[in-house]
């Protein structure tokens, strides 16, 4: 603090009158030292000579009357220096501290990214910084002491101008964005009021407008593709629920004319088949038999769209009772090929019941029905785990699946041999892949062709089960 | 047949719109059942005009059993079983609705309904047959049915 300096001068100077006397000089040193703190160098001056005048009448004897003799006199003169000394000492500390104040505000406001403006009323420029300089005027010229809209005669009229009357107006400060005279940058002013005029600060935000132009045309991107994936979604919605209602006509409507064209190529047969020769006969079990293949088509796409579109209803119960109500289902078959099935105990776990009946239906249906000519199947179903998963295993000794065709057969529609060695709909698998994927878990075939093949899916051990009863025995397909 | 005391004139009602199976299940039932009379309604409407009106006494006869397509054109079968069932003079006719829908929904409303069975037509011709004799069996000889109805 320079201020400690006079005012331990002060003390040291009263200590030495105390001891010289006469003390009542004392009262007066404060008074002098506070009044050239506060009021500067004059008020200092003043209150010494005040001080010196109101001592020699009140204090110095004789009381109540001025004395200038000779002892008094030497008195008052050293009073009188000493005080012009604290004064003049504390007015220089004062000045230097007040300069240093101002270099550094003037340092800042130079160093400054922005550039500043002081204007009065009239747009006089008080004072610019070195950016406003910089920016605004020829290099030999400076724009203090110019009228800015003289200096601009371009800002006429422009937001700035109008702005910075608003602001002399009403006294509120306002923040905008505006483009530069060339329009090649972004600026951002900031005017706001001073005692005569503004202070205007202005800011190039050329990078942060572009930024920011930049993300919301990316969220203006972001908007339109997300009405967009809207869109789709909801015509993807539409067309499922258009594939489920075609599903629905497939199994009802036509069924029903399908059931007429079989029941009467039957009743054809029944009624003049003694008229019809052995092609007639022919023609006509062809017919049936096409009638029936389309029939059992339309039971696979209804069960594939009824997979799809049924929600998954997770219980817990025995793989094994899933094993053998497929096999009951299938009993006709297996008693047919004589096929061995074999399976150890298996786990009770948590999954849509309906669905792995169906998944093993179709996978020990394939298994019955892929086999070597005159050779009874035998089938193996086994299940391994990881912590994760369950991993089931099917496997035959069958004719087994063409590694070429190992992905494909598990498309809907695809199928690995002709209608006529083994007669199918190609949905099968496709509707197990479906049933799977559904559960969270996936499906594949390792076979080399005409050894047999292992089908396996995996069933997530994480799944949660949403009802607590066993499922319904489902209907026959 | 392996019904031997099949009731002597039985009087069917099939409402039925599609002419080949109305052909097809008058055939069946006419078969070896000497006497059975089977009338054909093509719709609800058409159903309605033949079964006696409510309340009065009438000298139209009532049908032993009824044999009921549900998907039909102007009434259809939901409607006609709804309208039998409310009926406190016809309730008492036992109603097999005989249809090709296998939808869950149209076996519950059926039954719902008080409809007496529920089958689908099987797409086999033999099993068709099988189905429909097997009604005739139950509905025309095993079983007594009433003679009017009492409420």
């Amino acid at each position: 603090m320079p201020f400690l300096l006079p005012l331990g001068f002060g003390l040291i100077q009263a200590l030495l009158w105390a001891w010289l006397r006469p003390t009542y000089f004392i009262l007066f040193f404060p008074a002098v030292i506070l009044s050239a703190l506060v009021g500067g160098f004059t008020a200092g001056l003043t209150t010494t000579f005040v001080s010196a005048l109101a001592a020699n009448y009140f204090f110095m004897p004789p009381a109540l009357s001025f004395n200038f003799d000779g002892p008094t006199c030497v008195q008052l003169a050293t009073f009188v220096f000493n005080c012009l000394v604290i004064t003049g000492v504390t007015e220089l500390l004062s000045r230097n501290h007040r300069q240093m104040v101002t270099s550094r505000f003037e340092e800042a406001i130079h160093g400054m990214r922005e550039s500043y403006l002081s204007l009065d009323a009239d747009g006089v420029v008080a004072y610019a910084n070195e950016r406003a300089e910089a920016l605004r005027t020829p290099s030999n010229s400076t724009l203090v002491g110019k009228r800015i809209w003289d200096v601009y005669p371009q800002l006429k009229g422009t937001d700035l101008h109008k702005n910075v009357l608003s602001v002399l107006e009403t006294k509120v400060p306002i923040f905008f964005e505006a483009q530069n005279l060339a329009k090649t940058r972004w600026l951002e002013h900031r005017i706001y009021p001073a005692d005569k005029g503004v202070t205007l600060f202005s800011d190039d935000i050329t990078q942060r407008v572009a930024a920011r132009k930049a993300l919301e045309k990316k969220t203006q991107e972001a908007i339109e593709t997300n009405a967009r994936l809207r869109w789709v979604n909801s015509e993807l919605e539409r067309s499922n629920c258009e594939l489920e209602q075609f599903a629905h006509v497939a199994s009802h409507d036509m069924k029903e004319p399908l059931r007429m064209i079989a029941n009467y190529v039957r009743l054809l047969e029944e009624d003049y088949g003694s008229k019809l020769d052995e092609n007639g006969k022919m023609f006509i079990d062809f017919a049936a038999k096409g009638a029936l293949r389309l029939n059992a088509l339309l039971n696979d796409i209804l069960t594939h769209s009824q997979v799809q579109s049924s929600p998954m209803e997770y219980g817990r119960a025995s793989m094994g009772d899933c094993v053998k109500e497929a096999l009951d289902q299938l009993k006709t078959r297996v008693q047919e090929t004589g096929a061995q099935v074999h399976f150890d105990s298996l786990p009770t776990i948590a999954y849509d019941q309906r669905g792995l009946v169906r998944v093993f239906q179709n996978l020990l249906g394939n298994a019955l029905k892929f086999c070597h000519q005159g050779c009874a199947p035998e089938i193996r179903i086994g299940v391994a785990e990881t912590p994760v998963e369950w991993i089931v295993s099917v496997t035959d000794n069958g004719i087994g699946v063409d590694p070429a065709d190992q992905d494909r057969i598990f498309q809907l529609f695809k199928r690995g041999h002709s209608q006529d060695e083994y007669p199918g709909s190609g949905i099968g698998l496709a509707t197990c892949k479906t049933i799977v994927e559904r559960m969270g878990g996936s499906i594949w075939v390792e076979s080399d062709a005409g050894k047999g093949a292992t089908f396996r899916f995996t069933i997530p051990k994480d799944i949660k089960p949403n009802r607590t009863s066993v499922a319904p025995p489902m209907k026959q397909l | 047949m392996n019904g031997t005391k099949m009731r002597h004139g039985a009087y069917i009602l099939l409402v039925e719109d599609n002419p080949a199976d109305s052909l097809l299940i008058t055939r069946a039932l006419s078969n070896g059942s000497a006497g059975t009379r089977v009338v054909v309604a093509k719709d609800g409407y058409e159903a309605t005009k033949l079964l006696p009106p409510a309340g009065g006494t009438t000298s139209v006869p009532k049908p032993d059993l009824i044999l009921l397509d549900l998907n039909m054109p102007r009434k259809d079968g939901r409607t006609l079983l709804a309208e039998i069932k409310s009926n406190p003079s016809l309730r008492c006719i036992p109603v097999v609705v005989l249809t090709s829908s296998e939808a869950d929904t149209d076996v519950n409303s059926a039954y719902s309904h008080h409809a007496n069975s529920y089958f689908s037509k099987p797409m086999d011709l033999k099993e068709f047959y099988d189905v429909l004799d097997r009604i005739k069996q139950y509905w025309l000889a095993d079983v007594k049915l009433p003679t009017q109805c009492v409420c």
